[in-house]
């Protein structure tokens, strides 16, 4: 009896985060839509030192010397908030890149298979280093040693970095001007 | 003198900066001032003695361009450096200091501040800064330093 209400439970429980993480994925998949069918919109990455800013270990040790929880825990939640705001951002701006890039070469004829791959594992390897910083940045508050900030800067390098690569790898001929600022 | 340098606007930029915002202590302040000569209905900036030397358009450009830099540098600019330079700005206005916290928090007066081609994250980077400084602020403890 008991465990049909623990599983029944967590049935239940799983059922709600599916629908919660579908909600919320409609809605940037419609924003991100709406975007990308304005080609002329050009492609800029959010500047990389606001996300250097939010992690800062320097405003964590001014903020910390009040001691005070709540202006502690607002700083925390607001600057998580931003982090995780570029984060979405950042990604983004690389779907939409390859969403203008895929529909210019569709029927491409001098299309180049070997860039393509390139640019395929490149996209790849941004979502995997994206969803890791996502999940990382997520844990802003209960950790925030200097040791955890210089982690999730030195992944925000990478993520950038691969988002410059996809920027790079994709011709610019069919695309509006790419504003990268990622640094 | 660079081929730069010739251009109205360019000159309006160095006489804006050298004349002008340089007397002002900080960027707080210069802030302020710029978002000041902006008219709030069109967003245009108005600045006689710029438009009268260097033309309408130069004035515009420069004064656009010199708000988007300090802007930006604002919301780069460390926490601690934005408490101090806010309450250096308070201060300065000679108004009663928790009177002027009050009002900001509530009627988030800070918001005007935003240059009109600032991104969305940039400008909500800044509203939750000047949030927390005021906070900083308003524990009335916030501590004499050196910048």
């Amino acid at each position: 009896m008991n465990l049909a209400l623990i599983a029944g439970l967590c049935a239940a429980l799983a059922a709600l985060v599916l629908l919660v993480w579908c909600r919320s994925r409609q809605e940037e998949e419609g924003w991100s839509n709406e975007i990308a069918n304005r080609p002329e919109c050009p492609v800029r990455h959010p500047d990389r030192a606001l996300l250097d800013r939010c992690l800062s270990a320097q405003d964590l040790a001014f903020i910390s010397s009040f001691e005070s929880r709540a202006l502690l825990r607002l700083f925390v939640r607001e600057r998580r908030r931003l982090a995780v705001a570029w984060l979405r951002q950042t990604r983004r701006e690389a779907q939409r890149l390859l969403r203008l890039h895929v529909r210019s070469v569709r029927y491409a004829a001098d299309l180049r298979p070997g860039a393509e791959v390139k640019l395929f594992l490149a996209a790849g390897l941004f979502l995997m280093v994206y969803g890791t910083m996502l999940a990382i940045v997520s844990w802003y508050g209960p950790l925030r040693t200097q040791r955890f900030l210089e982690s999730v800067q030195g992944l925000a390098g990478v993520l950038s970095r691969l988002g410059e690569r996809i920027a790079t790898g994709i011709p610019s001929g069919g695309l509006p001007t790419a504003n990268a600022e990622a640094r | 003198m660079t081929e730069l340098e010739h251009l109205p606007a360019e000159r309006a930029l160095r006489d804006l900066e050298t004349r002008t915002l340089a007397s002002l202590r900080d960027d707080v302040s210069r802030v302020v001032y710029l978002s000041g000569t902006r008219d709030y209905n069109t967003g245009r900036y108005q600045h006689e003695g710029l438009a009268l030397r260097f033309g309408e358009t130069a004035a515009q450009t420069a004064l656009a361009s010199c708000h988007e830099a300090v802007f930006r540098d604002l919301v780069n600019c460390a926490m601690e450096a934005l408490v101090a330079q806010l309450a250096a700005y308070i201060e300065s206005t000679g108004a009663d200091r928790a009177r002027v916290l009050d009002s900001w928090r509530r009627l988030e007066a800070y918001r005007v501040l935003i240059p009109c081609n600032c991104d969305p994250l940039s400008a909500d980077c800044f509203i939750t800064n000047i949030k927390i400084a005021l906070e900083v602020l308003r524990l009335g403890v916030a501590p004499d330093r050196e910048h």
